[in-house]
């Protein structure tokens, strides 16, 4: 079983919500880099990661081979944003990706680092009056 | 205090997500209607606030956000903006849950002061193509 991952890069907490589950799973702040045992000017952060299954559908919680993922980011007092995510190269089933959450993008990778075969769409809404 | 009353109408769970809280409020479906029984309708409460949006309370002074997700029901979200008016200020309110739909109610189940408007993508931005540098088949 893949998985798909989301690293919180942005310095407050934040949910990621795939694909309008009930609740979204909250992820802690980036923390401040610090020194890793190499020492010298090197530096390391650890970053909250969130990791939902991958199916060939996409479903509420589970990330989907085919169709348009909603990915909704909340960032604690900061806003909101929807991501559509379309998986486009078939040969990238079977590998974990990873997406790195900012404020206002979203970026995927897969194991490599590559991009290919990621689309990434930002989904702007506007209201309608019902009453 | 005054209390927004989120009731949900469905028979489906359902989560309410007031002015973008990172753990959504999660309501039970409504119960089954059976003659000579009153249908119960599961709610959750949101304290209203003169001053404005924050998260999990209803603000009187600026637009309030609310995401409804639902458990089965629809595989999208409903996300509805929400305008209280000034005059509505000391009195509780209710607003009843519906797919697709949002009603608000004083009281008197009057719905004058109450502005409710529902969100639909209008637009989008691409970030990532998802296709190779070179021009080549993603």
């Amino acid at each position: 079983m893949s998985r798909v991952f989301f690293g919180n890069s942005i310095l407050s907490s934040i949910s990621v919500n795939v694909n309008f589950a009930l609740q979204g799973t909250v992820l802690d702040a980036r923390p401040t880099p610090t020194a890793n045992t190499q020492g010298g000017n090197v530096y390391s952060v650890s970053l909250s990661m969130a990791a939902f299954d991958i199916g060939p559908n996409l479903d509420k919680g589970k990330f989907g081979n085919s169709g348009e993922n909603k990915v909704q980011v909340i960032v604690d007092d900061g806003g909101a944003n929807l991501y559509g995510v379309t998986i486009t190269d078939a040969s990238l089933k079977g590998q974990d990706l990873f997406f790195y959450v900012f404020d206002n993008t979203l970026v995927g990778q897969n194991n490599f680092g590559t991009a290919q075969g990621i689309k990434i769409a930002q989904l702007n809404t506007s209201a309608t009056a019902l009453q | 205090m005054t209390t927004a009353f989120f009731f949900n109408c469905v028979a489906d769970t359902i989560s309410v997500n007031l002015n973008l809280g990172l753990s959504p409020e999660i309501i039970n479906g409504r119960g089954e209607a059976a003659e000579n029984q009153p249908m119960v309708l599961p709610m959750i409460p949101f304290p209203i606030i003169a001053t404005g949006a924050e998260q999990g309370k209803m603000s009187l002074l600026d637009k309030n956000l609310i995401i409804i997700s639902f458990e089965t029901l629809q595989t999208s979200a409903d996300t509805y903006e929400i305008q209280l008016d000034k005059e509505l200020d000391g009195k509780s309110l209710y607003f009843y849950v519906f797919e697709n739909t949002l009603v608000g109610q004083d009281a008197r189940g009057m719905g004058d002061g109450i502005s409710i408007s529902i969100h639909k993508v209008s637009q989008r931005r691409v970030l990532q193509t998802g296709i190779a540098d070179d021009g080549g088949p993603a």
